[in-house]
């Protein structure tokens, strides 16, 4: 058990390592001429005494493989640079954005979740036209492109019939749509997959045991099929949190909410080169936890998986 | 031989089991349906002038903003031009993104399949991790660093999305392939006295090739979704544009007064996932039953 | 006073069930009273187990049943609803499945499934619960029953837990209990144990239907014996009157089948061995190499094998194993599972190679060549599977299969295989798919003979069929063995078939063979104890 942890957690700092220097390098390739962006811009007409000190002040004047380094060790303590076009520090500038966004991701993971189970126990082994009407659901909701969907929202419920904001107000009422855009899709999605499960736990010998002892259909669905239904959802959860994070890009955006996204995306059309490398890091971060977290889940809940390994 | 009374029950329907003999499936209307739309979309990338009504590039100011009509079923947008020749000239534009980033993903993802399969425990190693950091990108983030590095336009942002979806295609291949190679038909051969090429080429490529198709159909909505937002935030083609998530972008500024300039191009993408998705399945299925 | 006569715990009369417009039980007639033991013997597709959930309402949603009269400790259910039928089962009627590893939840603690009949019939407080639960799980033998309730299906070994799956069902004290094919899934040894569990149950006065494929398990327990096939009952008797005197030309096959009461070279098909006027003497005698003098063809010299687990613990599946093989000898290998015996298997295959010792084939050094060089070798010796289905290439023909294995392909190279195995030429357009188990079976039996080879090697070759078909591929496996003088490894966990197919025999146990010898010494009077002990657990058809 402490083995395994030990490989994820070592398997996690690789990955962030990685991804650190795949963004340093690939920043590089990025035309342009960084000092430049600094100083306000390709347009900015800045002197050449002003660009050379920019050059010392940012070491960009230093080797690559300095440059590397110092970036390895500043990201050891935390500092992700400052800022092209806002300078500020980075890791200030996001560590404000980081709750925002997930939040937003947190709640939606939550809604679509309860969602799909709630889908997919209704529809599922009662008559034939609830199954098929489930299916037709969770496939029209699962191709719900989200920037489409949070618009045709908008349209629907914030000017039309005017419950809830168009924008991001800060209070709950603010949070609903950019939430339900985000956790339908991804409903729909997972309600698949739990169907799937779920058909394949009902057919079970166990289930025809649990009837034979007199259980009851709810009975069955409630302390049998849905565990089962549920776990390639706790697998899959990591995954899902990626999705929503670059969902968020999106909505943030079309919601005018404070996040991770809208700043990656105001940033990347600003070639703002620090916050673009501190937001991957960052989500890269965050998903790598939620990886370990889904991890340690799944085998909570499925003691074969435990088994499994330790038996081969 | 006496009579028997024989009194006729069928369980109960009340009884609603849950043991079912047969799973349920979408009715075969649905993939006609799908199969149909397909079609649709193939004319109206090749041969758009076909289903169209009118020039997409015509601009009519006099016309603008106007409802769906009889004269034109999805309304007009800001310059008068007719949405629905337009949502059809952008069907190519938008097909061509989905279906190219596709094959980029597969290509890609069956080369670094192929790379951790057959290249020794040293490559396979090496690229699962390649796969697990890849994947610490989620979805559009890659998408976004490839556009920060060469810039927006419809060419970057199809490289994009078939970088991003290379490491989801490339898991999928490589366990195939393991799950193949231990396969009992496989070791068969082996004892046989089959040499391992052999044995690779008619056996584990073929098999695991299989499921790559049906892959493929249910990949292309997704890309033709992923692209259609790059467009949306300004990033992938831009407007004037026909394709749809351009013109989905066009048509934010005027959602309040015409809802038809967003909602109908939306309604495509949404039709198109959802078509691939059935034929994906519909072919799945009948690989499972021939 | 008169003694009262107890009623039937069940009666069934003209039970029909049907699927559809398709009827697969076809008046079915049955009952059953307290502390006797029912037993319904029948091959797959025979209608026995959808008999046995019929009678507790749960033939599935897509079943129409009919009865003239369905009574449950004397309470008729024919048309009963969904939320009667609840009440019966578990208080009623209990049913024990087979392979517990899947007939209980996987993901909830055995304790849990077994206080379920307790919660939704007599609604017992959870503290009273508890403590029935490690009453019964007491009562069916379980050492630990304390930490036992807190496992899941998965961590208890397969004995144990089917004794788990046996106490949630008799959690109430259901007078009549349904077991169907309650053993199948276990090693010989646990199998005894849970017919002598099932055996003291009934003695207490529990009316049982057993439900088996298998002649043998229920010779040891059942009082009347029903024959099924195809639906119907087409033999019943008591016990005695079945097994000594048979009625039916089907039943008398079913006998005839079982391996363990026919000596070598006795076949097993009955119209084959009414052929026979008498048991060819020469089959009988143990075989003698071919050439006098000459070596065995395939030696294994003390191998050893060793698995490595994730925790970095280390196990020997092989641990020291010598084996000869000769020409024109049946050699076989038995052993529970776990024993290791596949692993011998693939060791001879050279498929593995071994930690220590060496395997050799034919004087030649086999397991310590290169593979570049063994690869032209390795035609000598073919194999046989268990699952034959698994074993082909799921996108192949039958055709394609055998021409590839075939040094030269050829359509009548083909059918030459085909008839060899008894297939008609046809078989070879279609797909192992949409071929049944025995006839899978052939096709893979071709196969390996395809590059004439001199070893064959067979690894459980029958476990996964019917009865009757089994007989038909062991007689297969065996003329084929004498006509071409083959040296056959043919490993199985079952006594019964090595005792018939084999000259001589290597019992294995954890890795190590404990006893060999010619085989009816062996199986007649064992030296080793434990083969003593599998001699003993072995249902035999007349006890």
């Amino acid at each position: 058990m402490l083995r395994r942890t030990g490989l994820l957690l070592a398997g996690a700092v690789f990955v962030m390592w990685a991804v650190a220097t795949l963004t340093f390098f690939a920043i590089r390739l990025i035309p342009g001429d960084p000092a430049q962006a600094i100083l306000g811009g390709p347009g900015s007409q800045a002197s050449q005494e002003a660009l050379d000190q920019v050059r010392r002040d940012y070491g960009l004047d230093q080797p690559l493989i300095v440059q590397y380094l110092a970036m390895l060790g500043r990201l050891l303590t935390g500092d992700l640079g400052t800022s092209y076009a806002l300078k500020v520090p980075v890791a200030e500038l996001l560590g404000a954005q980081l709750g925002g966004t997930l939040l937003l991701a947190v709640l939606s993971l939550a809604v679509a979740w309860v969602l799909a189970l709630a889908l997919s126990l209704w529809s599922t082994g009662r008559s034939r036209i609830a199954t098929v009407l489930g299916e037709w659901i969770e496939l029209a909701a699962a191709a719900l492109p989200h920037f489409w969907f949070a618009a045709v929202l908008i349209a629907v419920f914030s000017t039309a019939l005017g419950w809830f904001p168009p924008v991001a107000t800060g209070t709950p009422a603010g949070l609903v749509l950019p939430v339900v855009t985000l956790a339908v899709p991804l409903a729909g999605f997972l309600a698949q997959v739990m169907r799937e499960s779920l058909l394949d736990a009902m057919q079970q010998p166990f289930v025809v045991s649990a009837r034979a002892r007199g259980e009851g259909a709810l009975g069955i669905r409630l302390r049998h099929t849905i565990r089962h239904a549920a776990l390639p959802g706790i697998s899959l959860s990591g995954w899902a949190l990626g999705w929503l994070l670059s969902g968020a890009v999106v909505v943030e955006t079309i919601f005018a909410m404070p996040g991770l996204g809208r700043t990656l995306l105001q940033a990347v059309t600003l070639r703002d080169i620090p916050i673009v490398t501190g937001v991957v890091l960052l989500i890269a971060l965050v998903y790598v936890v939620m990886t370990i977290l889904t991890d340690a889940a799944s085998r909570l809940a499925d003691p074969r998986l435990r088994r499994q390994a330790a038996a081969r | 031989m006496s009579e028997l009374e024989l009194r006729q029950t069928t369980v109960a329907a009340s009884a609603q089991h849950l043991l079912l003999t047969r799973r349920p499936r979408l009715p075969r209307v649905g993939t006609l349906l799908a199969f149909a739309f397909v079609l649709f979309l193939v004319v109206a990338t090749f041969a758009p002038a076909l289903v169209a009504t009118q020039d997409p590039n015509l601009i009519a100011p006099t016309e603008a903003f106007r409802a769906p009509s009889a004269a034109h079923w999805f309304g007009t947008d800001e310059s008068g031009r007719d949405v629905y020749s337009r949502v059809v000239a952008g069907t190519g534009t938008s097909l061509l993104i989905g279906v190219s980033a596709t094959l980029i993903g597969l290509v890609l993802g069956l080369a670094l399949g192929l790379l951790a399969s057959f290249g020794g425990r040293i490559f396979d190693f090496g690229v699962n991790r390649v796969i697990e950091v890849l994947f610490a990108f989620p979805g559009l983030l890659l998408a976004l660093l490839v556009i920060v590095i060469a810039g927006p336009g419809p060419v970057t942002a199809t490289i994009a999305v078939g970088l991003s979806t290379a490491p989801g295609y490339a898991r999928i291949i490589r366990g195939q392939f393991v799950s193949i190679r231990s396969a009992p038909y496989v070791e068969a051969a082996r004892v046989l006295g089959r040499s391992p090429a052999r044995i690779v080429t008619r056996h584990v490529i073929p098999n695991a090739l299989v499921p790559l198709f049906v892959l493929a159909t249910l990949g292309i909505g997704q890309a033709i979704v992923w692209a259609a937002a790059l467009s949306y935030l300004g990033l992938g083609a831009q407007p004037p544009a026909a394709e749809w998530g351009a013109m989905l972008a066009a048509g934010r500024t005027y959602l309040a007064t015409a809802w038809w300039m967003t909602v109908f191009p939306g309604l495509m993408i949404v039709g198109t996932t959802i078509a691939t998705t059935v034929l994906g399945r519909a072919l799945a299925r009948r690989g499972k039953d021939a | 006073m008169a003694a009262e006569t107890p009623a039937p715990l069940l009666d069934v009369a003209e039970l029909r069930v049907a699927f559809g417009d398709q009827e697969v039980v076809h008046g079915v007639s049955l009952r059953i009273m307290p502390g006797e033991c029912i037993a319904i013997v029948g091959e797959s597709g025979s209608g026995k187990s959808v008999t046995a959930r019929a009678v507790l309402g749960m033939a599935g949603s897509t079943a129409g049943m009919s009865s003239r009269h369905l009574r449950v400790r004397g309470r008729e259910l024919g048309s009963a609803s969904e939320r009667e039928w609840q009440r019966v089962r578990g208080r009623d009627a209990g049913l024990i499945l087979q392979d517990a590893l899947v007939s209980l939840d996987p993901l909830r603690p055995v304790g849990r499934e077994i206080e379920d009949p307790l919660r939704i019939h007599e609604r017992m407080p959870p503290a009273e619960r508890r403590a029935r639960v490690l009453e019964l799980l007491d009562r069916v033998g379980m050492p630990d029953p304390a930490l036992a309730a807190r496992q899941r299906s998965g961590e208890l070994s397969g004995g144990l837990r089917q004794r788990a799956l046996i106490a949630a069902a008799i959690a109430l004290d259901p007078p009549l209990l349904i077991a169907d094919e309650p053993t199948t899934a276990l090693d010989v040894s646990v199998q005894a144990r849970i017919l002598a569990l099932l055996d003291e149950i009934r003695s207490r006065g529990t009316g049982l239907l057993l439900i088996s494929h298998d002649l043998a398990v229920v010779g040891g327990l059942a009082d009347r014996i029903l024959v099924m096939r195809d639906g119907e009952i087409l033999e019943e008797g008591t016990r005695d009157e079945v097994l000594g005197s048979p009625t039916t030309a089907y039943t008398r096959q079913l006998i005839a089948a079982v391996p363990s009461g026919t000596p070598r070279g006795v076949p097993l098909v009955v119209a084959d061995r009414e052929r026979m006027p008498t048991p060819d003497a020469t089959a009988a005698a143990p075989h003698a190499p071919d050439t006098p003098g000459s070596g065995p063809l395939l030696r294994l010299d003390g191998v050893v094998k060793t698995y490595r687990t994730p925790d970095g613990a280390s196990f020997r599946a092989v641990d020291g194993v010598s084996l000869e093989l000769h020409r024109g000898e049946t050699l076989g290998l038995v052993g529970e599972s776990g024993s290791g015996k596949t692993t011998v298997a693939r060791l001879a295959l050279a498929l593995e190679s071994p930690d220590a010792g060496e395997v050799v084939l034919d004087g030649v050094p086999w397991s310590r060549m290169p593979e570049r060089r063994r690869r032209p070798l390795r035609h000598r010796i073919g194999a046989v599977y268990q699952d034959a289905l698994s074993s082909f290439d799921p996108r192949w023909s039958v055709g394609r299969i055998l021409s590839d294995a075939l040094p030269v392909g050829s359509a009548a190279g083909v059918a030459g295989l085909l008839d060899q195995v008894g297939l008609p030429a046809s078989v070879a357009a279609r797909r192992p798919l949409t071929l049944s188990g025995g006839q899978r079976q052939r096709v893979s039996i071709a196969r390996a003979l395809a590059a004439s080879p001199e070893i064959l090697i067979c690894d459980e070759p029958v476990s996964a069929l019917d009865v009757t078909i089994q007989a038909q591929i062991l007689d297969l496996v065996d003329r084929i063995q004498r006509e071409r003088g083959l040296a056959c490894l043919f490993i199985s966990h079952d006594l019964g078939v090595v005792r018939h197919m084999s000259d001589r025999v290597a019992v294995m146990r954890a890795g190590r063979i404990v006893e060999f010898g010619d085989a009816e010494r062996v199986f007649a009077s064992p030296g080793h104890p434990y083969t003593a002990q599998l001699v003993a657990d072995s249902p035999r058809l007349v006890p």
